[in-house]
């Protein structure tokens, strides 16, 4: 008898924990963020989500952004994508493009939105995802290195670039370190620094005007003064370009900016909380970069990732309500803070040191570019820091024969 | 006709073969031939991938650097293994503890190795350049990854640096199924070691140079971490290899029609090269 109540008793336990576990609704989110050396609050935004919603458990399911790249797909493709997937400017645009996300243009999230990064959601009229945040880059100055070769002001234009590194190299100081070693990132976003700002108050639209064609980067007179205000650098020494082409930027050329080699390092904004936990340098701060096409110093936002909802996905409810719940300031400012960016919400609070203030203030009065990463063609995008390297390798070649190369890349898309 | 029934015991083997690598070969030819994004359909292009690979400046910069950096990879590596296996060879009470000390580097990850190598070549304050400023070298000091004219050899030279233990250890296997009774007959009759060994050590140790320079070949053709890690490719193409743009296609551009014919090319590059290689090898080996 006492064993019968027992097998009893444990098939009712059993029966009711099936049902429970059943009740719960398992969220899978699949993100390169959450885990590893990119905490970045998630486990107490979690949290937060899973008392609001006590019937929804997230299984967060991390991986490298470059595993997405052939995991998610296989995935979508075979109809077991996970519920939400972390997606930036790049997926939004194979993957949105080809009919694997869920358009959510009716989601109460996009009226949040600042209505100038709103364009930036998804392709064409269809909203694909929810941007969490905005980073961007901008100069890195060692202020005391700055102190020491008597410079008073950051430099606005490339003329006073110029001054300024002469300043530093009377005093035996490097000025400036263009890491492009790694795939020429640094010279680039410099480069389309100065070339996207066609005035003070740069056209947000620009490059999509030379995507569609309606626009010659070989006709463009912004586009080559970029070219000379790279000369004009080199010209006066602000950088060396070889040793800047033989420096990473992910790695040495920021061990080599905080050791105090070099005065001044174009980076993104994410480098502002490693810094200041290595207290190295010991007083830096984050300007805007110095411009060739007006007389205001412009800074470079980068779209930064979000939440997507697979058009597969088995749970769509709960994927939304993830979503909304991200998507609101109070959560929001936990992770913004954890990876110091900028707020994608109106009148929300962003991770941003004070040290970062004159990227700020640039930013608020409208001297911003954007990173145009998934805006322009991938051969484009692939082949613009190679030339923009080989040039500053060889600034006496001439760029018209770049732009121009640049069209046909342009054109072969557009055919 | 009557079938031998023992061939039935082929068929698991062969159905392996088939399923895990002829069928994937097949797919992935079928996918050069496309143009996909990695998700939807795939548009049948034809073989404008391949002739995007044959017509454009940079497949071809692609293609010699990958030449450049495996011929460089196999000569040194195999040329110091060599030599550094037959000093061994000649000194036995040490040659087990640094046989172990040469493999070292071919066991640490590849990641870990391209990275620290990196900061050692590091134009500012790299240890590789303020080593020559403190052996009175300073005139030698380099941009080793920033000089488009000697990047790929600085890339090689970290491979090289890493497996050379490995292919001396080949080679030290080699030396001991060579005779002592052929070396100590050299010796009396007054053979010079130089002479001793190209005249016979080098000679007989012909199949361990065929597996050596096989494998070495096959490696440095495919190679890709070294590049990935150091330069991505940079300075403006000049370390660029097969493998890496077949990584770039797929991970940055997303282009894996693209990628496929690469993998394609690549792997009938390689294939014709150790073939040609391997026959030539085994014939030397024949005639010895």
């Amino acid at each position: 008898m006492e064993l019968k109540n027992a097998v009893a008793g444990s098939l009712l336990a059993t029966c009711m924990f099936s049902l429970s576990t059943q009740a719960a609704t398992e969220l899978e989110v699949s993100s390169w963020k959450g885990a590893g050396a990119e905490v970045a609050n998630f486990p107490l935004i979690i949290e937060r989500f899973e008392e609001k919603y006590p019937d929804i458990k997230v299984k967060l399911n991390y991986m490298a952004r470059n595993d997405m790249v052939t995991s998610i797909p296989a995935r979508m493709q075979a109809g077991n994508p996970p519920d939400v997937v972390m997606v930036d400017a790049e997926f939004i645009l194979h993957w949105g493009g080809n009919g694997q996300l869920m358009p959510l243009n009716d989601q109460a999230y996009v009226s949040r939105v600042q209505p100038h990064l709103k364009r930036f959601l998804g392709l064409g009229d269809d909203i694909y995802y929810s941007m969490l945040q905005v980073s961007g880059m901008g100069v890195y100055v060692n202020d005391d290195l700055f102190r020491q070769a008597g410079v008073e002001s950051y430099p606005n234009t490339i003329d006073e670039l110029v001054g300024v590194c002469k300043a530093f190299n009377d005093k035996g100081i490097q000025p400036l370190l263009m890491a492009a070693n790694n795939g020429g990132w640094t010279p680039y976003v410099y480069f389309l620094a100065m070339a996207l700002a066609d005035s003070d108050t740069p056209n947000p639209t620009r490059i999509d005007d030379f995507v569609s064609g309606e626009k010659k980067f070989a006709d463009d007179q912004a586009m080559k003064n970029a070219f000379e205000g790279f000369r004009a650098m080199i010209n006066a020494d602000c950088f060396d370009p070889m040793v800047s082409a033989g420096t990473d930027p992910w790695s040495v050329a920021l061990t080599t900016f905080q050791s105090g080699r070099v005065a001044m390092l174009p980076q993104g904004m994410w480098n502002i909380t490693p810094f200041s936990n290595d207290q190295l340098p010991e007083n830096f701060s984050l300007h805007p970069f110095p411009v060739i096409n007006g007389s205001k110093p412009v800074v470079m936002d980068y779209n930064g990732p979000g939440w997507a909802i697979p058009k597969d996905s088995g749970q769509v409810e709960a994927a939304k309500k993830w979503i909304d719940f991200w998507m609101t300031d109070e959560n929001l400012k936990e992770y913004l803070t954890a990876d110091t960016s900028i707020t994608t919400l109106q009148g929300g609070t962003s991770g941003v040191p004070s040290l970062a203030a004159p990227y700020e203030d640039a930013r608020t009065a409208g001297q911003v570019v954007t990173f145009p990463v998934g805006s322009i063609p991938a051969d484009l995008g692939a082949e613009m820091p190679h030339d923009i390297t080989s040039f500053m390798l060889d600034p006496d070649q001439d760029y018209n024969a770049i732009l121009a190369r640049w069209d046909k890349l342009v054109e072969k898309e557009l055919n | 006709m009557k079938v031998d029934k023992r061939l039935l015991f082929l068929l698991p083997a062969l159905f392996l073969y088939i399923a895990f690598t002829m069928f994937p070969v097949m797919k992935g030819i079928s996918l050069s031939l496309t143009e996909y994004a990695g998700v939807g359909e795939a548009t049948f292009v034809g073989m404008d991938n391949y002739k995007e690979i044959f017509q454009d400046q940079r497949y071809l910069q692609v293609l010699k650097n990958t030449l450049v950096y495996g011929i460089t990879v196999v000569i040194f590596q195999n040329g110091l293994g060599l030599i550094f296996a037959a000093i061994l060879n000649s000194i036995p009470a040490v040659r087990d503890a640094i046989r172990t000390a040469l493999l070292v580097p071919s066991m640490l990850s590849l990641v870990i190795a391209g990275y620290v190598w990196q900061f050692l070549y590091a134009p500012m304050g790299g240890g590789l350049n303020e080593l020559l400023v403190s052996l009175g070298l300073g005139s030698w000091q380099r941009v080793w990854l920033g000089d488009s004219s000697i990047a790929l050899f600085s890339v090689a030279a970290v491979h090289v640096w890493m497996f050379v233990g490995y292919s001396t250890a080949i080679f030290l296997a080699g030396y001991s199924g060579i005779s002592s009774e052929v070396k100590d007959a050299a010796r009396v009759d007054g053979v010079s070691p130089i002479k001793s060994f190209f005249y016979i050590d080098i000679p007989l140790l012909a199949p361990a140079i065929t597996v050596n320079i096989t494998l070495a070949t096959i490696g440095t053709l495919k190679s890709f971490e070294f590049p990935f890690i150091m330069t991505a490719g940079g300075p403006d193409y000049a370390t660029m290899t097969l493998g890496l743009r077949i990584f770039q296609l797929i991970f940055s551009e997303f282009k894996y029609g693209s990628a496929a014919a690469l993998s394609v090319v690549m792997i009938l590059l390689v294939a014709l090269i150790t073939v040609a290689q391997n026959s030539y090898l085994r014939s030397r080996e024949d005639k010895i």
